[in-house]
């Protein structure tokens, strides 16, 4: 029979799970090059509510947890093919060109335009199965030989410790679901740059040349063959091209299978804190007393998460 | 039947873990079982029982005895060094099978335990020579006594008489509050020492020794139930502990039963 039993029911589980979901934030950035487009992505998000499932085989699943975008901003930036207009004579005369329709080349620069859209706000799911596994962490920062009480002591402590985590062996992340505004927001941003770049022209011209470039639309399936539907290609590029889906993944399992324990336990454990000195000072306190944990496991079933240790 | 079927948190201690425990509170908590004058414990090789402590306790320069006055000589301003300590300490949960208790005690009641302690003290006996040389002189005037009395003076040391008595202790653990926080407590409620006569000595010694373990030992053996249920909540902030209480289906907590003291707690997270 192991020295020490302690056993947390479903109640006890979650508030130890809230703790550690509360305590994940993750921001990341990066960008990837597609072509004609540059995408570049600046994600900070956090997790909230979810339910948790102790179960009968030893796993425990966490189910609908959302993952709350703080920031989810989406840049691109277009390299557009340069597109001209005119460098012909409306009106010619036997003397020369009474009237000229100036050449006019529009998306010259590398990138032409560049739109940051803000995605954030909204709220994605994501759901993890797992087990709870002990693991036993050696501070790497202790010198060697420095005594258990010192470590204790010791800003930040050096002390060794058990941890568990729960670690997931099944992550289902929802595909990144954008608001179907985001459509208009890049229309818009197209519009303003054509309007921006034509500001000097007659508004015949201006007219003329829109006329032929056709909608913002039309502008952007000329440079990416992207399909009508704005949204589901801004979808298709968080998820799949820039794969924030792996990466999201990837930081939630990170955080509770590595970084962030359920619970930890300092070894040797300080049973009995310290205490004043009978005799008065110095020294004004007695060490505490510690007991050193050995043999841990951990378990679940359906009701309760179960771990066990020896005094060693 | 799980474990929590009755409480949100259960923590339990088997009894050689316990056991174990108690070693290292001996170890490294050594003036919580040796008590000693001052003398005697500047000179431990005086002692009746050698203190064998954790290298941490010479380390941090922890007593190893907890000073106590001398014992007053009364009509002068001496005092004897006298020590006493407690080794060998092994606690029996129930049901009763490693500590057989004396008549007395047996059995052992339900959600109790049992602890057997080797129980020894002496009194230091200065030198003959050394004590014929304090002899006062008669006294040629009435003085008033000193009011306050002066600190009494030690006497030289010499052999410390020892004797070691076996003593059990039965008792058991409750849950009690101190400032808003809760303790698993050990208390006592029985106490033998054995084949000590006359009768009166031995009631006399086994009062003197409950007094201690009542007053002194004991309450430095309380445990904090946060620190009992293992810091398990330790990154938890807003989270409060209790015992569960007034639970027919947990009749006694902590419960003392099986060879294991068993903790059923409520957890109430805000």
């Amino acid at each position: 029979m192991p020295h020490l039993t302690v056993a947390a029911n479903q109640k006890a589980f979650t508030t130890l799970f809230n703790a550690i979901r509360d305590d994940f934030i993750f921001e990341d950035a990066d960008s990837a090059n597609l072509g004609p487009l540059t995408a570049s992505y600046h994600i900070k998000f956090h997790l909230a509510n979810g339910s948790v499932d102790l179960r009968s085989d030893n796993t425990v699943q966490v189910s609908e947890l959302d993952i709350k975008w703080d920031i989810l901003d989406l840049t691109l930036a277009f390299d557009i093919p340069e597109q001209c207009f005119g460098g012909f004579c409306i009106i010619p005369t036997p003397f020369g060109c009474a009237l000229e329709f100036p050449e006019v080349c529009l998306f010259s620069d590398n990138p032409d335009l560049e739109v940051t859209l803000p995605l954030g706000g909204i709220t994605s799911e994501v759901s993890l199965t797992g087990s709870l596994k002990p693991t036993y962490f050696v501070n790497p920062d202790r010198p060697a030989g420095m005594n258990d009480w010192d470590a204790q002591d010791a800003d930040p402590p050096l002390y060794n410790k058990w941890q568990i985590f729960l670690v997931p062996e099944f992550v289902d992340v929802d595909p990144i679901d954008v608001a179907d505004t985001v459509g208009d927001l890049l229309e818009a941003a197209v519009n303003t740059l054509v309007d921006d770049l034509l500001s000097f022209l007659p508004d015949f011209i201006k007219d003329f040349i829109k006329a032929a470039l056709g909608s913002a639309i039309d502008i952007l399936r000329l440079v990416l063959d992207i399909p009508d539907d704005i949204q589901e290609f801004i979808e298709n590029l968080l998820n799949v091209s820039l794969g924030l889906v792996n990466i999201i993944a990837q930081a939630i399992i990170d955080h509770f299978a590595s970084d962030s324990p359920l619970a930890e336990i300092e070894d040797p454990y300080p049973i009995l804190g310290e205490a004043e000195n009978p005799n008065g000072a110095p020294p004004p306190s007695l060490v505490p007393v510690k007991i050193p944990i050995r043999d841990l496991t951990i378990f679940n079933n359906d009701v309760e998460m179960v771990l066990q240790a020896n005094v060693g | 039947m799980a474990f929590t079927d009755h409480c949100d948190l259960f923590a339990s201690f088997q009894e050689d873990g316990f056991n174990r425990i108690v070693g290292y509170v001996q170890q490294q908590r050594p003036s919580l079982f040796n008590y000693a004058t001052a003398q005697l414990a500047a000179n431990p090789d005086k002692l009746c029982q050698i203190i064998q402590p954790n290298p941490i306790v010479g380390i941090r320069q922890n007593p190893l005895v907890d000073i106590v006055e001398l014992l007053p000589i009364p009509g002068t301003e001496f005092g004897a060094d006298f020590a006493a300590q407690i080794s060998n300490v092994k606690v029996d949960f129930h049901p009763a099978n490693s500590v057989t208790l004396p008549a007395e005690l047996s059995p052992l009641q339900p959600q109790r335990l049992s602890i057997q302690v080797k129980l020894c003290g002496g009194i230091n006996c200065p030198p003959e020579q050394a004590l014929e040389a304090l002899i006062p002189p008669p006294k040629t005037t009435a003085d008033p006594p000193p009011d306050p009395p002066p600190p009494l003076k030690p006497l030289p040391l010499g052999v410390t008489q020892c004797f070691c008595l076996d003593a059990f202790v039965t008792g058991g653990v409750r849950f009690k509050q101190y400032s808003g926080v809760w303790y698993a407590e050990p208390f006592l409620d029985g106490f033998e020492i054995v084949e000590i006569t006359p009768a009166g000595l031995e009631s006399s010694l086994e009062c003197y020794a409950k007094i201690i373990m009542k007053l002194s030992v004991l309450p430095g053996l309380r445990i904090a139930l946060d620190v009992m249920s293992f810091q398990l909540l330790q990154t938890v902030i807003h989270v409060q502990l209790s015992p569960v209480v007034g639970d027919a289906a947990v009749p006694n907590n902590p419960a003392i039963a099986d060879d294991q003291l068993k903790a059923f707690i409520k957890l109430e997270a805000f």
